[in-house]
């Protein structure tokens, strides 16, 4: 059993603020996402987990095994960090042998993981060519097995998918299903929205240090767009106006002729959205609209920004009328 | 276990059995070269010509072809000098007149020769007896006696095994630098370091990585050391004075390894600190701090003509010196076995102090990406202790 549980951790650079107050908690066999764009924190929060660095403030705790610890013991879990960290001069054998033994791995034991990793990845014929050798795909899958090797309790891969093709991106998604089946605990960052998505059990968004949203794919919809969507196609052409007009409807686009987008107003349920609608003219489909995790983390995103600059806005105001005063 | 581990591959990562197999054919290459060079040279060089105006008979000098011609063919010798002689040699009043074209090195050879084969024209023609003329052209034999034993065994071998030490130990030291600096300095810039971090302690890492690059070195001086000794013996047997040996025991030999070792640890130990707070190598202000570890070399160097003296005294005994003193002192005289002793303690003292004053500043430093440690910080660090991040 493992469980990390991070609270209010801070994290600063110089002046730079990499990680502001950041709350959340990792169970034992989830897959556990850390979303964000560029310098939003995520690497800097990974670095802390692993004791790389050290919070300014904040705690972060670990259960493992029944035991409380502060700081994840070295051969519970695997790394692959950002800048891919591995011997190039070296060839894949020797890195990855390298690392096994400094995992604590017997020769058959390393013999049989590589082996059956090396297989899985296609890299057996490439085992005696030196790392810069590779390409970059490659490389990563390399990089990858050493952190899975000595069979972890818990992997921590920041941009696992960076630099992989669309199939290699299925093959690791598909081997990090499964170790979640066989009860390994995962951490990772990413942009690949759509690979998140289908992956992810609970995720943690993040902008400019800040936590944005954080929870299940339906958790964190509903707490980036409350307002709900829905697709309605009539048998004929209604009036916007008309749509407009409707108390259960708070906005309208239009699609097509005889189809349009629309929110519900606060206050009315879906069913009294449908006895309006109905009013108006035969249905012929209803539907509510998912937005993807790419909408909804671009958005999230954007009004982050917004925010932030307003709230900037509105000190420098304040700041000005005090100076004057 | 770590620890071998790590230093296993730091080892492997600069021993390539290729580049041993060449560095060992370019050796033998020249050590071949260099015992086959006398026969060589003879068999190549051309005799030079000389003309000897003179009755007597003429010496025998290796590398000149002399002919002897009468006096007055003098005139006829000299119009020839440049195109049929390279030299005319002339005695008149006691006096040797040599004549060539134009001035060469190798004219500085034979001169002393035809000086010494006219004195010993001069006093044939003495009245004196034959026992009288053997005095006079014999030197006199002298003898050394030295009241305290072994107290001075300078000669010329042993000034050259003291030669020998000290560019092995530029070699080691050197080899220490070079592995440090673009080991540690490429591991932080492709951030390796972030990867091994997560599995090992900065300490088992530097201690590992000192111990490696180490032996590395050590593998390198004794190779070297090897193909000097062949080399030296090669030229020996090839001028025909026999087998050439070590003039030091394989008790002053044990010593001078076991010195030489742990000052190469005691050096990468320093490298290895320093080198981890290079962010960027080409623009480091730090750099110059790694060329430190050379200073004791070149100390030691400018005082191994009097291994008895004072200087070289305490220069074996301080620690940052000792490992290069010691051994050039035991090659040239008997060091009492106190001394050896509290030299060995001492090395060893400062070995521990300096190991984890260095693995404080490789802690400090191996972290920082894109910045370097403040001076301040750093001379903190390394004087006192670790200092929190």
């Amino acid at each position: 059993m493992l469980r990390i549980s991070a609270y209010q951790i801070e994290k600063s650079y110089s002046t730079v603020k990499a990680v502001n107050r950041v709350s959340f908690e990792v169970q034992s066999g989830q897959i556990f996402a850390l979303l964000g764009p560029n310098g939003a924190g995520k690497s800097s929060l990974i670095r802390m987990l692993v004791g790389l660095t050290r919070p300014d403030a904040g705690k972060i705790n670990i259960e493992f095994k029944g035991e409380q610890l502060s700081t994840l013991p070295k051969r519970c879990y695997g790394y692959l960090p950002e800048d891919r960290g591995l011997y190039q001069d070296r060839t894949v054998r020797q890195n990855l042998t390298y690392i096994g033994k400094l995992r604590g791995m017997t020769a058959s034991e390393l013999d049989s993981a590589l082996r059956l990793w090396c297989d899985r990845l296609d890299l057996s014929e490439k085992m005696e060519d030196n790392l810069n050798k590779l390409s970059k795909g490659n490389q990563q899958k390399v990089q990858l097995i050493s952190c899975v090797l000595h069979q972890p309790d818990l992997l921590i891969l920041d941009e696992p998918f960076s630099g992989l093709d669309p199939v290699n991106q299925e093959h690791v998604l598909s081997i990090l299903t499964e170790l979640k089946q066989s009860g390994t605990t995962v951490i990772l960052s990413a942009h690949q929205m759509a690979l998140i998505e289908r992956l992810a059990d609970q995720m943690l968004l993040l902008n400019k240090g800040e936590l944005v949203a954080q929870g299940s794919l339906a958790e964190v919809s509903v707490q980036l767009d409350p307002k709900q969507w829905y697709e309605v196609s009539f048998t004929q052409q209604i009036s916007t106006e008309a749509l407009q007009g409707l108390t259960a409807v708070a906005e309208c686009n239009r699609l097509e002729a005889t189809k349009v987008q629309l929110t519900l107003n606060p206050g009315y349920s879906v069913s009294q959205l449908l006895q309006q609608l109905s009013g108006l003219a035969d249905l012929a489909d209803f539907s509510r609209i998912q937005p993807s995790l790419h909408q909804l983390y671009l958005t999230a995103v954007q009004n982050h920004n917004q925010q932030q600059s307003l709230s900037k806005q509105a000190r420098q105001q304040q700041n000005a009328e005090g100076d004057a005063a | 276990m770590n620890l071998w581990a790590i230093a296993v591959f730091e080892f492997q990562r600069y021993f390539k059995w290729k580049q041993e197999i060449i560095s060992l054919g370019l050796m033998l290459l020249s050590l071949v070269l260099m015992s086959t060079w006398p026969l060589l040279k003879t068999w190549l060089d051309n005799d030079y010509k000389v003309a000897l105006i003179s009755n007597a008979a003429s010496p025998s000098i290796s590398g000149f072809q002399i002919s002897q011609l009468p006096p007055d063919l003098a005139d006829t010798a000299l119009s020839g000098v440049g195109e049929v002689w390279d030299l005319v040699v002339q005695v008149k009043d006691n006096t040797l007149l040599i004549t060539a074209e134009s001035s060469a090195s190798w004219q500085d050879k034979i001169t002393p020769q035809l000086q010494d084969w006219l004195q010993k024209q001069r006093i044939a023609q003495l009245p004196l007896t034959a026992e009288q003329k053997t005095i006079v052209n014999t030197l006199p034999e002298a003898q050394l006696i030295f009241l305290k034993k072994d107290s001075a065994k300078q000669n010329k071998e042993q000034q050259m095994v003291s030669g020998g030490l000290l560019i092995l130990l530029v070699i080691g030291v050197f080899s220490g630098f070079g592995f440090m600096f673009t080991a540690i300095t490429t591991e932080k810039q492709q951030r390796v370091t972030e990867q091994l971090l997560t599995l090992i302690s900065t300490r088992e890492w530097i201690d590992g990585k000192i111990l490696g690059i180490s032996l590395f070195c050590l593998k390198s001086m004794l190779t070297t050391g090897l193909f000097l000794y062949l080399m030296v013996q090669a030229v020996s047997l090839a001028k025909g004075k026999g087998m050439f040996l070590l003039p030091i025991t394989a008790w002053e030999l044990a010593s001078a390894v076991l010195f030489v070792s742990l000052g190469l640890l005691l050096i990468n130990s320093f490298m290895a600190g320093f080198a981890a707070t290079i962010d960027d190598p080409n623009h480091s202000s730090r750099s110059l701090v790694m060329f430190l570890p050379t200073v004791p070399l070149g100390v030691v160097f400018s005082a191994m003509d009097n291994a008895e003296g004072s200087l070289m005294h305490i220069l074996s005994l301080f620690p940052l010196t000792s490992f290069a003193a010691m051994p050039m002192r035991m090659a040239s005289v008997s060091v009492p076995w106190w001394e050896w002793l509290v030299s060995l303690l001492l090395l060893l003292a400062c070995l521990f102090w300096l190991k984890s004053a260095a693995s404080r500043v490789f802690e400090l430093g191996i972290r920082m990406y894109g910045k370097e440690p403040e001076w301040s910080l750093l001379l903190k660090t390394f004087l006192f202790a670790r200092v929190k991040e």
